[in-house]
């Protein structure tokens, strides 16, 4: 007999909680509501990432662009839902990781001379994948698991459906975060970005009052959505958290319309030859 | 009815491989395993001038090693991935897979730390003197990328189903095994390839020098004298479907997998070991075994002051002292990204051998660590269930129980 649950409970489905994002243009969820759903216009426009003011001084100090986006967008998600972060394992999610700190360590090691490779302790240990991960575990005190993925261009899709498998497995709520920042010069050569994008959700296995939508995945070949104006289509192929898009615009209008029998469809890209069908209740 | 679900089925290994400084395959490092040989050596790599030792493997550097269709980029890390490949009958195995369960149902989960990055290293030498510029052959995409060894795997084996690299520092290639789980356990698809790939780069060479965390001598874990890690590299892959009636007794088990953070510090674990002690923890209660029933425990052990005095900490809060434990890093290195799918290959040949390992380098053990019944020599003992322990930066923790599926 292979112990194998039936489909219905194996479907990947789980519950939007709450959602932020930062993107250009795109200051918080609130802004993103209105733009993302048309009734305000989206105006593309450069943007600082703030500092973690949160962070204990001693790590304050040492966090580049890349940990302070994320930080933020999970801040801004655990607050809009009033949930503690100690009771949410997480899920990171980029495809760029930390460039400046990357570009600062091949510099070093350009040296010809071995005595001049000198990479400064916080440098090396800030370039691993999962430091924005660390620092988030250290500045909430969470010791619940948390992994950091990479997917290239699906990062976002691998985080969301990893997120999901999480929920479903633990039964527990989640925090995603998905980020990516700009590289600079000579990275941006060979991965160019036009910004810094990130975005967070909180997803819980069952609804209840503060429930904004219900997720339900899916691998499939279907082409992947883009987004309706030139301008967002333009954003969301630039960064692979921006990737995200097409499912936050429909988050939007559902939010935004307040419909209860509101469902639909988005294909977000994945890796060859699939797409991340999402289905939006 | 959650039959399915967490707790419930284990995973079945039906395949396995790994290739590192004690050789290609598991021919290889069983027989220096069994030998209590150590495959580090001292470095001497690339422009790289530190006094220290390394465990590097013996990466071909033939133009037509790789498939037509992947040359072109010169990928320390995809070579070593094809090598890994190419041991022990693996690819038939997952050829076998692919007709059983089909392509896309198929994923690919694989840990590593610095993937192909070694490439743009050499790169930023030869800048383009006027614009600044990289020169053309650093491929970002099929080499610098973090998932470009993901990538490089799945099209290598012709697969189509979903896929990740895990990068959490030297817990990578544990954590995936529990993705993994999760992905089959949940029906999202039928079989995993789940491992490591790490390869030696100068970032983690000269970044664990300015730690000062490299011993000058091939590293001995849990040692008096021990003064620091070997960096080593490795490729090591695992094929893994949920166990079923049809996996026989005595078929190797992923029995349960335990995650956890310290929430401490970025390089240093927490001081008690309590994010450790969570994850060994959480291992046993998925794999529904007490404690005792932990026949060897692979440590981590990668002979850092602080590592071995924590982890022996931490072991010693979960277990009775009589388990016997080591760690192998003496032999292969700390293959970093690729540490927690060597180790759980290192426990699999443990218990098909039935032999826990010893230690090679560790001379005169700490007698100050918290209580271990350390081996430094091979012990022949009877075993079925191995706990393997793999802690990175950013205090990621991942403990993995292997074992072998009981008679019915």
């Amino acid at each position: 007999m292979k112990t194998r649950v039936d489909r219905s409970e194996a479907t990947l489905q789980c519950y939007v909680q709450s959602i932020a994002i930062l993107g250009p243009g795109l200051a918080n969820w609130n802004d993103a509501l209105s733009i993302l759903s048309g009734k305000q216009n989206f105006c593309k426009s450069a943007f600082d990432i703030p500092p973690v003011t949160w962070l204990p001084a001693a790590e304050r100090r040492r966090v580049g662009k890349m940990v302070r986006l994320a930080l933020t967008v999970g801040k801004a998600a655990i607050q809009d839902a009033g949930m503690d972060a100690r009771d949410l394992a997480t899920v990171f999610t980029s495809s760029s990781g930390d460039g400046d700190n990357c570009d600062a360590i091949f510099q070093t090691l350009a040296h010809p001379e071995s005595s001049e490779r000198f990479i400064s302790p916080t440098r090396f240990h800030n370039s691993v994948h999962n430091a924005p991960a660390g620092y988030w575990s250290i500045a909430n005190q969470c010791t619940l698991p948390s992994t950091s993925l990479c997917a290239y261009d699906a990062s976002f899709s691998a985080g969301l459906l990893e997120a999901c498998c999480q929920v479903k497995s633990s039964g527990k709520s989640i925090l995603l975060i998905s980020s990516d920042v700009m590289y600079p010069y000579p990275l941006s050569g060979i991965r160019p970005m036009d910004s810094d994008f990130a975005v967070a959700m909180i997803l819980s296995l069952s609804a209840n009052n503060t429930t904004q939508a219900k997720l339900t995945l899916n691998c499939t070949s279907q082409p992947m959505s883009r987004m309706d104006t030139p301008e967002l289509e333009a954003l969301r192929s630039s960064n692979p958290s921006a990737r995200s898009l097409p499912l936050l615009q429909v988050l939007a209008d559902k939010i935004e319309t307040r419909g209860h029998d509101f469902s639909s469809m988005v294909y977000l890209e994945y890796l060859e030859p699939l797409s991340l069908e999402v289905r939006i209740d | 009815m959650k039959l399915r679900m967490t707790g419930q089925a284990f995973l079945s290994m039906s395949a396995f491989t790994a290739t590192s400084c004690l050789g290609l395959g598991l021919s290889g490092l069983r027989n220096s395993l069994l030998a209590q040989n150590s495959g580090l050596l001292p470095c001497q790599f690339e422009s790289v001038d530190l006094e220290t030792y390394i465990g590097i493997t013996e990466i071909p550097s033939k133009e037509d090693f790789l498939p037509a269709e992947f040359r072109g980029v010169d990928c320390r890390n995809n070579t070593l991935a094809f090598l890994g490949l190419q041991q022990d009958g693996f690819i038939d195995a997952v050829e076998k897979a692919k007709s059983n369960f089909g392509k896309t149902r198929i994923g690919v989960f694989l840990g590593t730390s610095t993937s192909g990055m070694l490439q743009t290293e050499k790169g930023y030498r030869e800048l383009n003197p006027d614009t600044g510029a990289l020169p053309p052959w650093v491929d970002y995409q099929r080499s610098q990328n973090t998932y470009s060894v993901a990538h490089f795997v799945r099209a290598v084996l012709g697969l189509t189903g979903p896929a990740a690299v895990v990068s959490t520092a030297c817990s990578s290639s544990a954590k995936v095994f529990a993705m993994a789980q999760r992905m089959l356990q949940l029906d999202a698809i039928d079989a995993a390839i789940v491992g490591g790939v790490d390869s030696l780069c100068l970032t983690t060479l000269y970044g664990f020098h300015s730690l000062q965390l490299l011993s000058q001598n091939p590293c001995k874990p849990y040692d008096i004298n021990r003064d620091g890690i070997s960096i080593g590299e490795a490729a090591a892959f695992a094929l893994l479907t949920c166990d079923d009636d049809r996996t026989p007794p005595g078929s190797l088990l992923i029995k349960g997998v335990g995650e956890s953070s310290d929430a401490y510090h970025m390089s240093s674990p927490h001081p008690e070991g309590t994010g450790a002690q969570k994850a060994m923890h959480s291992a046993l209660r998925q794999a529904r075994l007490p404690a005792c029933e932990i026949d060897y425990i692979h440590l981590h052990g990668t002979a850092t002051k602080n590592n071995d005095a924590i982890e022996s900490k931490a072991v010693s809060a979960v277990f009775d002292d009589k388990i016997p434990a080591s760690s192998t890093k003496g032999a292969t290195g700390h293959c970093l990204g690729a540490a927690g799918g060597l180790n759980v290959a290192i426990a699999a040949i443990a218990l098909q051998q039935q032999m826990a390992w010893g230690s090679p380098g560790t001379q005169v053990l700490d007698d100050s660590l918290s209580p271990v019944h350390y081996l430094k020599q091979n012990t022949a003992r009877p075993m079925r269930n191995i706990l393997s322990n793999s802690f990175g930066f950013g205090g990621s923790n991942c403990s993995i129980v292997v074992g072998l599926k009981d008679p019915v």
